[in-house]
């Protein structure tokens, strides 16, 4: 049996809020495999972002597992060795990448640190693999020598994927990442994504509100409403058969034709009755 | 007509570098329209939204008229311009958390206008300000009021805002991607409020919006901006079947959409 690249089991997360608990990550379990691509649904305060965290490290699960091709990730890194270890094997990219990149570095220079600090010792090789992820994102050698301001917003967003690319990481998460783009540089970046996981091998996990950008680059979904995962299986059986009553309610809820704002409103607070009893 | 924007062309000189913002644009809202403005970042849709309360930088060359009802924008008195943004137009932004002060409660920003502006007695703003939570569907509005921003969601937030941009009854209201930063759900809830007041109070809206489908299922018409142009102007409806644009159909085809959505019944209402 081939092992997978990520596999969660029974995942857990309670965060404390005044006197009560809010559980932000109930019981979750998926896996992807190599070059797989896994999205992850649901409103705010659904728990996808939490999910993500945890697998990074930025959250402690209160309970279950995490393997990264068939090694266990420890819930808390303990040394800069391990801390490391963790990075190469799950690397995050940001919905904001201005925000996510050192705004005195340029490019080259941002990729070339990525990669010192991972183990490229050889100046020379860094060197060479630098202009290898600009070709690979699409991105010109000139553009080595920018820095963050000096680019636009897809063109950061593709270095952000460079310098994941840079460490060789078996997971790819991307938390919103092609939310803040415009709808041509995000069709450009999802094509690349689409790419990367074919040529790589790397498994992509796509943490989304937007269903028509999930439903174009996952093999998989996940649907998550207040920490509970309602309905997972096949991304194109699951949106256009879905069977859980609020899987069909996010999809009434997307503008397109026959959409009703006044008739969705209605489903939801249906909906909300419904897990209120 | 309400809004009436002819050949308006806006020019920034910086360094000696002339940058056209806008070039000859001309759109018309009319009462009880509402009226999508589309394109991607820098094509000039805020730009052109904030001029018509003529908010722009002191350094912009701007050629054109921008006529708001009787008024022309441009060439307005100080009191006429005054009268223009306090009471005939309004405008909501994407982040409702950084229109609201973080430090007043929602009661205090919600009348603000009413006494400042309008001279409202603070009771009867407070009445008035109880009637416009109420009208866009928040529960249990006394206790709003005294609530602070950080307590509310994003979604009620936003309602919060379209209730204070109502309090000078304009007759105009730019949506500078107002729904933007909402869940779907919510866009979809705070959209429906929207549509309601807007019938019901005869007001004009310009939707400016990245969402194509969204512009589509939503506004009456739509015009598409590219480079500080209006390349074309579609009915809402045949935004997505009738462009005749070259940038308006790349522009459609870059849109993601669910594959092979068979008219089910999970989308109908």
């Amino acid at each position: 049996m081939s092992e997978n690249a990520l596999e969660v089991e029974g995942l857990q997360k309670a965060f404390r809020v005044g006197a009560g608990n809010v559980v932000a990550c109930n019981n979750v379990n998926f896996a992807i495999p190599p070059g797989g691509s896994m999205g992850l649904v649901g409103e705010s305060g659904s728990g996808k972002s939490t999910i993500a965290r945890m697998l990074v490290g930025l959250e402690t699960p209160d309970a279950g597992t995490i393997h990264v091709r068939g090694r266990q990730l420890g819930t808390r890194e303990r040394g800069r060795a391990a801390r490391l270890r963790r990075a190469k094997e799950i690397q995050m990219v940001f919905q904001d990448p201005y925000g996510s990149l050192d705004r005195r570095l340029t490019v080259a220079q941002c990729l070339d640190q990525a990669m010192k600090l991972h183990g490229v010792t050889s100046g020379t090789s860094r060197a060479s693999r630098v202009s290898g992820l600009l070709d690979q994102v699409g991105l010109l050698a000139k553009h080595g020598e920018s820095k963050p301001h000096q680019l636009s917003g897809g063109q950061r967003q593709r270095v952000a994927i460079a310098r994941c690319l840079a460490i060789e990481p078996s997971v790819m998460v991307l938390d919103e990442a092609v939310s803040a783009l415009d709808v041509s540089v995000q069709a450009q970046i999802l094509a690349l994504l689409n790419e990367i996981r074919a040529s790589s091998g790397i498994a992509l996990l796509f943490v989304s509100h937007d269903l028509a950008v999930v439903s174009e680059v996952t093999d998989d979904v996940l649907v998550m409403y207040r920490g509970s995962v309602l309905e997972q299986g096949n991304t194109s059986q699951v949106l256009n058969h879905p069977e859980h009553s609020y899987t069909k309610l996010l999809l009434s809820s997307m503008p397109g034709p026959c959409w009703n704002p006044k008739a969705v409103m209605q489903r939801r607070a249906a909906f909300e009755a419904e897990v209120a009893t | 007509m309400l809004l009436d924007i002819d050949n308006l062309s806006l020019t920034i000189t910086t360094n000696g570098l002339v940058n056209p913002i806008l070039d000859r644009v001309s759109l018309s809202v009319d009462a009880g329209e509402v009226v999508g403005l589309v394109g991607e970042s820098g094509s000039g849709k805020s730009t052109t939204a904030r001029a018509v309360l003529r908010l722009y930088p002191e350094t912009a060359a701007v050629e054109g008229s921008i006529r708001v009802g009787e008024t022309e924008v441009l060439a307005a008195s100080r009191a006429d311009l005054h009268r223009v943004r306090s009471s005939e137009v309004a405008m909501i932004h994407q982040d409702p958390r950084a229109a609201l002060n973080p430090v007043r409660r929602i009661g205090d920003s919600l009348t603000e206008r009413l006494v400042h502006v309008l001279g409202f007695s603070r009771p009867a703003a407070a009445a008035a300000g109880l009637e416009l939570l109420e009208a866009v569907g928040i529960r249990q509005p006394e206790e709003r009021m005294r609530q602070y921003p950080h307590e509310l969601s994003g979604g009620m937030l936003q309602r919060v805002v379209i209730a204070a941009a109502l309090t000078g009854q304009p007759k105009l209201l730019l949506a500078d991607e107002a729904t933007s930063a909402l869940d779907v759900t919510t866009q979809a809830e705070v959209l429906a409020i929207l549509r309601d007041l807007q019938s019901r109070r005869g007001l004009g809206v310009l939707l400016i919006t990245h969402d194509l489908h969204l512009a589509a299922a939503y506004c009456d018409r739509v015009y598409v901006m590219y480079r500080g142009r209006i390349v074309e102007e579609l009915r809402g409806n045949d935004l997505f079947h009738g462009a005749q644009h070259e940038y308006t159909r790349q522009l459609l085809a870059a849109v993601p959409a669910i594959g092979h959505l068979p008219n089910s019944e999970s989308r109908a209402s």
